[in-house]
């Protein structure tokens, strides 16, 4: 038996964390509390090992992936299915049907943005978000997404890449915004009758 | 008309690009490629400094309360690394008891039961598969004949071992595989 007050205060302390993972890989509230649940019922069984270890945060993390991927296993076929059976079309579909800005809307304020690209991930098909959230937010290499998720490198690459596209479509990050704002490539190379060879 | 199309939104670099001459085309390529390189790193900053999502209020209470009734279940429902030291010790020796009770009788049946047949070292001496089963139907049909209850016996206790040793061989791999909660 440990100390339910302790571990209290190691829950809180880390119960963001968790829920953060949890919600952006499965893309819905209701099944990450679930998970959530279940990944601190099982540090409530190590809490002798991690109640003082500076690892705690790492093992909750990885035993959250690892419940959410395996949550997501279960549906595989479904998930398999609409990913690889489904033609190119339905994400281009997907990130086309992102509606175009209104004329004259304001730009968004970066709290504003924050909320749009969290529901903009939280849409994305499972087969986007999953390899793009295990990449941007677990630092996981394309390699270790592709073995973790029993894919092939290439489908990896190509679903992280529709993934970033469909977001900044919807953050409407142009190019030329970008590059207006002190980009490396010359604004040259973009008038017209500039020609420079390679 | 397609309503894909006429709702994505329009690309400003796209369009300048594509107002560059025919010979531009490796600096548009170039272009392209380091526009897409940048913005990936900006969506890639943009998606790293979103703040964590505050889990529900619910949450703790709800583990909480999932523990408070781990707590209370009595210890034979919980996992068999939580039971008594003395009846672990226990239910192992029981186990252990029950197999070798088991292939000892099973052994002295089959000793009893080869003693007194002719074709017992006719059956080691056989090569093949078909021999071997052969040999062995003839075996047993002729101690059926000369001691039906013996080797009804000797079968009942082979059978009856066999099936507590499986059944609880099972349910210890099951507790310490899935303890309940």
């Amino acid at each position: 038996m440990h100390d339910i007050g302790e571990f209290e205060t190691f829950m809180r302390n880390h119960q963001n964390m968790v829920f953060s993972t949890a919600v952006r890989l499965l893309g819905n509230e209701p099944d990450a509390a679930d998970i959530s649940q279940e990944v601190f019922l099982r540090a409530y069984e190590h809490f002798d090992d991690l109640r003082a270890g500076p690892s705690a945060g790492g093992w909750l993390k990885t035993v959250a992936r690892n419940l959410c991927l395996n949550h997501l296993q279960r549906y595989r076929a479904r998930w398999r299915f609409f990913s690889e059976f489904g033609s190119d079309d339905d994400d281009r579909d997907f990130a086309a049907n992102i509606p175009a800005p209104a004329a004259g809307e304001q730009p968004m304020d970066e709290e504003q943005e924050r909320r749009v690209l969290e529901a903009a991930l939280r849409k994305l098909p499972d087969a986007q978000r999953v390899p793009l959230v295990l990449y941007h937010f677990d630092d996981l290499s394309y390699e270790d997404i592709a073995r973790q998720l029993g894919h092939s490198l290439s489908k990896v690459k190509t679903d992280i890449h529709r993934g970033r596209a469909a977001l900044r479509r919807k953050l409407r990050l142009s190019d030329e915004g970008e590059l207006s704002t002190g980009s490396t490539v010359a604004p040259d190379l973009l008038r017209p009758g500039a020609v420079q060879l390679i | 008309m397609d309503t894909a199309k006429h709702n994505a939104p329009r690309d400003p670099l796209a369009e300048r690009l594509r107002l560059l001459p025919e010979s531009a085309a490796p600096a548009r390529v170039a272009a392209r490629v380091l526009a897409e390189v940048e913005a990936r790193q900006a969506l890639d900053v943009k998606l790293r400094a979103l703040p964590l999502v505050p889990a529900p209020d619910s949450l703790a209470p709800e583990v909480l309360a999932a523990i408070a009734r781990m707590q209370r279940r009595a210890w034979w429902q919980q996992s068999w690394f939580c039971w008594p030291a003395s009846v672990r010790a226990a239910t192992a020796a029981l186990a252990v008891a029950v197999l070798a009770l088991g292939s000892w009788l099973g052994l002295e049946g089959w000793q009893a039961a080869t003693a007194n047949s002719a074709d017992a070292a006719g059956w080691f001496a056989q090569s093949t598969v078909g021999e071997l089963l052969a040999v062995l139907a003839r075996t047993l049909s002729a101690l059926a004949r000369s001691d039906y209850a013996l080797v009804v016996f000797t079968t009942g206790m082979l059978v009856s071992t066999m099936y507590v040793g499986a059944l609880t061989l099972g349910t210890v791999c099951w507790r310490l595989a899935r303890p309940r909660r």
